[in-house]
């Protein structure tokens, strides 16, 4: 490896990506080229300047929040999924062929209805507004009006540049609603759901998720059951993930709770919800319900590695009460 | 039947294109905060590193059913998440407001990042260079900046980060030599030199 080649390695050196030829080679020559040697110094100098600046990390409590945030997202993003392939579903029925020529003449009629209007409708003269005001009127055809009463938040610039006599920015409206009903009513569950995967205030969260999982609230709802199950899995706030699991309780057990109470056994890190979720699942057993090897595995493997000694011993106790 | 958490990743996958929603969050929980921590140091940014972490999972969550599992997953979704950073970062750079700082200077007139004299305090010397680093880091492209954080804070392989952003390591070494390059042009009053 000649001088220019050395040179050109030494950020890879550095970063020890060299092979071990090249490394040597690399090395060999820095013994003996004062340049060469000058510029890999230069370089640790440059990472010591480096290593003061530490970018943000991601740890658990930012990770808990994207996760939150992630999940609500995906049930939107299902809700709206689920919309279109309700849509998607219907379209494909009108479409079967004893089907089709209906939907084919009423389509017909519905465009030349259309093409009839357009083409006969009686033409308006358009008010020209000032020159200086059109593109003022523009954006406020589009303007969405405030609510009355509303609260202004959240407001962030898309350009606060003024030169052009124009700034734009986004902001959420937030109109104050009152709502009261009973619990297991769909839409006051639907608020709920949203406050449980939502709200900022864990204090929120835990009533949402105590009336949702209260006796009237549990309905065998599977969205109501997914929303828990989101905020068991999720939420940052430990109460409220304990509250989820004793509410999920009271649903019918079935294979999806069941794996999500053996993920929050493996996955989550406070003690008492593992504890809680052992309980869970060994209480299946006065319902008849036979832990499964799986089941046997994870209790077989926190009894001997979980590094809370509480969770060891239960963990030891269900599986011995489960081999009985 | 066996464990979600005892499947490959090739497994997981399969069940979660069934529809199998508690696969689908294993495959989250596997990787998540990989990709938030790639996502946190290439913004320093708490929103905008959520922001990331969830499009990028949402574009998985859309993408799943086709994905072939022609590569690994881990290099789909981490591929996916570097073109997010790297979208990210257009937008951002497309909206940016050229704010001046409270002395006036625009920030992006590199050309004016020295360090204040009187400065005795040595946190305030460690504040003050940690903000020079981080308006350098910023100075750099969307592709040197992410090459640099996958290298230098993450500690990829320039092979690993050649897969994850679907290039040749060439050009990951060409991004990674510039950026030292223009880090050193910027922070070179910070550090003695022969």
């Amino acid at each position: 490896m000649n001088h220019e080649q050395v040179k050109e390695q030494i950020e890879l050196l550095y970063y020890d990506e060299l092979d071990r030829r090249e490394r040597e080679e690399a090395e060999a020559h820095m013994g003996s080229c004062a340049e060469c040697r000058s510029l890999f110094d230069e370089l640790k100098k440059l990472h010591g300047v480096l290593a003061q600046f530490q970018p943000m990390e991601a740890d658990e409590k930012l990770l808990a929040d994207a996760r939150v945030g992630l999940q609500s997202a995906l049930r939107d993003e299902r809700l709206n999924r689920s919309w279109w392939e309700r849509v998607s579903g219907l379209t494909v029925g009108f479409l079967l062929p004893q089907y089709r020529i209906a939907f084919g003449g009423v389509a017909t009629i519905t465009i030349g209805v259309v093409i009839g209007y357009v083409a006969f409708k009686s033409p308006s003269v358009p008010v020209q507004p000032p020159a200086q005001m059109q593109g003022q009127q523009a954006v406020m055809q589009e303007r969405p009006a405030l609510p009355e009463g509303g609260q202004i938040s959240n407001v962030r610039f898309i350009d606060s540049d003024t030169r052009d006599g124009d700034v734009e920015f986004s902001f959420d409206a937030v109109m104050p609603m009152h709502l009261k009903g009973k619990v297991n009513d769909p839409q006051i569950q639907q608020v709920l759901s949203y406050a449980l995967l939502n709200e900022q205030n864990p204090g929120v969260r835990l009533r949402s998720v105590s009336a949702m999982g209260s006796e009237q609230g549990v309905q065998n709802d599977e969205e109501v059951k997914h929303v828990l199950i989101t905020a068991l899995k999720s939420d940052d706030n430990a109460g409220v993930r304990k509250e989820a699991l004793q509410a999920l309780q009271k649903f019918a057990f079935d294979d999806e709770i069941k794996k999500t109470f053996m993920d929050v056994l493996v996955h989550d890190s406070n003690s008492a919800i593992r504890i809680a979720a052992i309980n869970a699942l060994d209480s299946t057993r006065t319902k008849g319900i036979t832990p499964d090897q799986d089941l046997m595995d994870i209790f077989k493997d926190k009894m001997t590695s979980d590094k809370n000694p509480y969770v060891r011993i239960r963990a030891k106790a269900a599986l011995q009460e489960a081999n009985q | 039947m066996t464990t979600l958490t005892s499947l490959n990743d090739t497994d997981v996958v399969r069940e979660a294109q069934q529809g199998n929603r508690a696969a689908f969050d294993e495959l989250v929980y596997r990787y998540d905060k990989q990709v938030l921590s790639i996502a946190a140091r290439y913004v320093n940014q708490a929103d905008d590193a959520k922001d990331i972490y969830q499009e990028v999972f949402l574009r998985v969550y859309r993408g799943l059913k086709k994905f072939q599992l022609r590569s690994e997953f881990s290099t789909w979704l981490y591929r996916i998440t570097t073109n997010v950073c790297l979208t990210h970062g257009a937008r951002r750079k497309k909206h940016a407001h050229h704010l001046p700082d409270s002395d006036g200077n625009d920030p992006e007139d590199h050309g004016e990042l020295g360090v204040s004299e009187d400065m005795s305090d040595r946190h305030t010397m460690d504040v003050e260079i940690s903000s020079r680093v981080q308006q350098a880091m910023n100075v750099l492209s969307a592709q040197q900046k992410l090459v640099f954080t996958l290298k230098h804070y993450e500690g990829y392989k320039l092979r690993e980060i050649a897969e994850m952003i679907d290039c040749s390591e060439g050009t990951v070494k060409k991004h990674l030599f510039t950026a030292t390059q223009r880090l050193r042009v910027q922070l070179k009053d910070l550090y003695p030199t022969s």
